[in-house]
């Protein structure tokens, strides 16, 4: 209950000071219990649980909200939001929120208290934890003489608390023994409480992004660029160590792994820029970070596609397949506690360490590419990768071998990658048009290599429980018609990859490389 | 501010629950209630855990506000505040036979809290005295539970009698049936009766229930325990048309 002040002169010691409500930032944890043994045997403390509910704080691309030092978090569930202002609640409902939404379809209540443009989206930007506990003070009537707000916040492995104490209008002197209650374990009123909560997490709040837009000058030499985008990309995926290790949701570590992926395929993909001693290496040692959470990842892949595993077969095909998500459920914590326990080890941040300096030493190394300006790289690195994909592309037929097709979808990712590296040099709306016509290929071809894969690993899990002895034959019923069904689309993938390699090679989509890419040509 | 008495000059008919019951809904509807206890007894208080005021003694009540304002009590629910009474209510009608303007004292009293309430409760003490008359004029609306027995019928018509003696305004009286047990003839046959006689009858009637008498055990008002059951569902009924006449 808010208290209501009293506007009329008090004929008492007591100031109107003394009932207005306290707020206590605590550096460290909080235990209401530690509180309620300073209070006087009179006075008894209420304590409830205190239940953390998952969040994930929303704001506009351009932190609007932040800056004009409102924060708000949406529960997972989007049924329940928070919107703090310079640290202090001051909306809560149970509305439905959809993330990302645009600020003019929020509910009323809350829209009309946002700082920010009514047309701009709020994007979902950091997962946290979120939690009230609200404490009531009683006396020995057990009635209510003040509130207790217990408020956490946690996110980015760290936890934020403080105590919101109430009076209730007519039990000064409760709440005086409150205050003096909490100064005794040690809590100032009002001290340094941050008037935003998000930047207290230490949370990155600039702008995330796992693929950013680097800046990049048509001379700038090919080594040099290649660094920068390498040390980028590190830092991008540095940013996701914590997340992964506290296993608050998937996309921490594939973030993490594309990060990773991005800067093995610049030292593979950019020719000569690197000597070959150097590049061998950064190769070797990137390879073996990635298989560190390879495992982890097809876990999580799983389990993300779990309902539509489920609906690829009939009812009576289920309890198979519940028995091998369970198998999944488990090796997936076991794994995730592998990865946490490896990516806070010391020899973890050896290994990223190395990698790390070598991208950021100076001087440059010697490699006959080194100091290409970008441009010209970008152009021949790009038109040699097409030409490579057309003529593996042209050769295939209806009969050609599977690995052929295998071949077509890796050189597609090589020309994608690149592309995408050095987008900043080509005009926008050409570029982005031709990453559209490639990106329609390359689905056909991840499909196909996803279901080949799904394949191969029902296979070896079956084969591991054969070996083990340990295989239900519903598992087994399950894992054979998934593969049959797995198959079948394989096949009808198969079946498309020639019409979407023509509708990728269209003359127009071709004269678009030719000119932009065409370095011989153009020259 | 609305001021609502919640009177009766026969003991024993459900005054205290109606108050308790009736403040609690007001306050849940987002009314900033007081809910003031006149009644010695002090069982207003009781049902809301709030002990009796040790400061407001004597004619403090109506002599010092300072007092007054900081005899008010925050309850366990929102927007609903207290002044809980004391045994040296007794005497109130003493302190008021001592006063100049003694019928005027009690409105003049609640007026230090205008513009802090939207709606005051009075609880009163069951007798026609000093007090009782600074409470009809005091009050905007005096309701009445009424027990649908012969000698509650007997005192209703007395209390309309008072009042037109007194020349207090009779259209302050709003009635409604407390305790009622349909089972019983007597009752549907004196309700009969008495809406023909009084039209200003409320529609809603409360029962006799155990729920209510539970009060006292728990120390809440009904709704707050006991939110599905017919009692609960009555006084919000009471609720919805009380706030249509008075408000």
């Amino acid at each position: 209950m808010l208290p209501i002040k009293v506007a009329t002169k008090l004929s008492t010691d007591i100031s109107t000071e003394s009932d207005s409500p306290r707020r206590y930032f605590i550096t460290g944890s909080f235990d209401p219990q530690v509180l309620a043994r300073k209070l006087s045997p009179k006075l008894q403390l209420q304590i409830p649980d205190l239940s953390a509910e998952k969040v994930q704080s929303a704001d506009t691309f351009d932190n609007q909200l932040l800056k004009s030092g409102q924060e708000l978090f949406v529960a997972e569930s989007g049924e329940q939001f928070w919107l703090f202002e310079k640290g202090r609640l001051k909306l809560q409902g149970d509305d439905k929120i959809a993330l990302p939404g645009l600020i003019m379809e929020l509910p009323d209540s809350l829209s009309a208290q946002l700082q920010a443009d009514e047309i701009r989206a709020l994007l979902p930007q950091h997962p946290a934890k979120i939690g009230c506990r609200k404490m009531a003070l009683l006396d020995d009537q057990k009635k209510t003489v003040a509130r207790i707000n217990h408020w956490q916040l946690s996110g980015n492995d760290k936890t934020l608390h403080w105590v919101e104490a109430s009076p209730v209008r007519g039990y000064v002197k409760s709440f005086a023994r409150l205050q003096e209650a909490l100064a005794a374990i040690g809590l100032q009123s009002n001290a340094t409480m941050p008037e935003r909560l998000l930047p207290s997490l230490r949370l990155k709040v600039s702008l995330y992004s796992a693929k950013p837009d680097f800046k990049i000058a048509d001379n700038e030499p090919a080594q040099h660029l290649a660094r920068r985008l390498c040390s980028g990309m590190l830092s991008i995926a540095r940013l996701n160590e914590p997340g992964t290790i506290k296993d608050l949701d998937s996309e921490f570590l594939h973030d993490y792994r594309v990060s990773l992926r991005r800067v093995r395929s610049v030292v593979a993909l950019f020719s000569k820029v690197f000597n070959e001693q150097d590049s061998q290496r950064m190769k070797a040692e990137l390879a073996d970070l990635m298989r560190r959470t390879n495992r982890l990842r097809d876990l999580d892949v799983y389990l993300l596609e779990k309902e539509s595993y489920f609906k690829l077969l009939p009812k009576h095909l289920h309890s198979g397949l519940e028995k091998m998500f369970r198998d999944f459920t488990r090796e997936r914590g076991n794994q995730q506690r592998k990865t946490a326990k490896w990516l806070a080890s010391d020899d973890y941040k050896q290994a990223i360490l190395s990698v790390e300096k070598f991208f950021s030493q100076q001087p440059l190394s010697n490699a006959p590419n080194a100091a290409t300006p970008a441009l010209g790289l970008a152009k021949s690195s790009i038109w040699k990768r097409y030409r490579k994909v057309c003529a593996i592309a042209k050769e295939i037929t209806p009969e050609t071998p599977d690995e052929q097709v295998h071949d077509l979808r890796i050189q597609c990712k090589k020309l994608r990658y690149l592309m995408e590296f050095f987008s900043p040099l080509f005009p926008k709306k050409v570029i982005k048009k031709q990453i559209r016509a490639l990106k329609g290929l390359q689905d056909n071809l991840g499909r196909f290599n996803d279901f080949s894969v799904q394949q191969e690993s029902l296979h070896d899990y079956l084969k591991r429980k054969m070996e083990r002895g340990n295989l239900d034959l519903d598992v087994a019923d399950s894992i054979g018609a998934l593969r049959l069904v797995l198959n079948q689309q394989q096949r009808q993938e198969r079946d498309r990859v020639m019409a979407c390699f023509a509708r990728f090679h269209s003359p127009e989509i071709h004269q678009s490389f030719e000119t932009c890419f065409d370095h011989k040509r153009n020259a | 501010m609305k001021i609502l008495a919640c009177y009766s000059n026969k003991g024993g008919v459900g005054k205290t629950a109606s108050s308790v019951n009736i403040a609690h809904a007001f306050a849940n509807n987002g009314y900033r209630t007081l809910l003031c206890d006149l009644d010695p007894q002090g069982a207003s208080g009781f049902y809301f855990r709030v002990k009796p005021s040790k400061k407001l003694v004597d004619d403090a009540f109506f002599q010092d506000s300072g007092r007054f304002l900081k005899s008010i009590r925050g309850s366990d629910f929102d927007n609903l505040d207290l002044v809980p009474a004391n045994m040296t209510f007794r005497d109130f009608d003493v302190f008021l036979d001592r006063m100049k303007n003694s019928q005027s004292r009690l409105r003049k009293a609640l007026k230090t809290v205008k513009g802090e309430y939207d709606v005051v409760v009075l609880d009163c003490p069951p007798n026609l005295s000093r007090l009782s008359e600074s409470v009809f004029k005091a009050a905007d609306h005096v309701l009445v539970p009424v027990i649908p027995t012969t000698l509650s019928e007997r005192t209703f018509q007395q209390l309309n009698g008072f009042f037109e003696e007194q020349g207090f305004n009779r259209k302050k009286i709003l009635p409604f049936f407390s305790m009622v047990q349909r089972s019983k003839k007597l009752h549907n046959f004196t309700m009969d009766k008495l809406r023909k006689e009084y039209k200003e009858f409320c529609k809603t009637t409360i029962p006799f229930s155990t729920d209510i008498e539970k009060m006292g055990i728990h120390r809440a008002p009904v709704s707050a325990f006991a939110s599905s059951r017919v009692a609960s569902k009555s006084y919000q009924s009471l609720y919805g048309e009380l706030k249509k006449r008075v408000l």
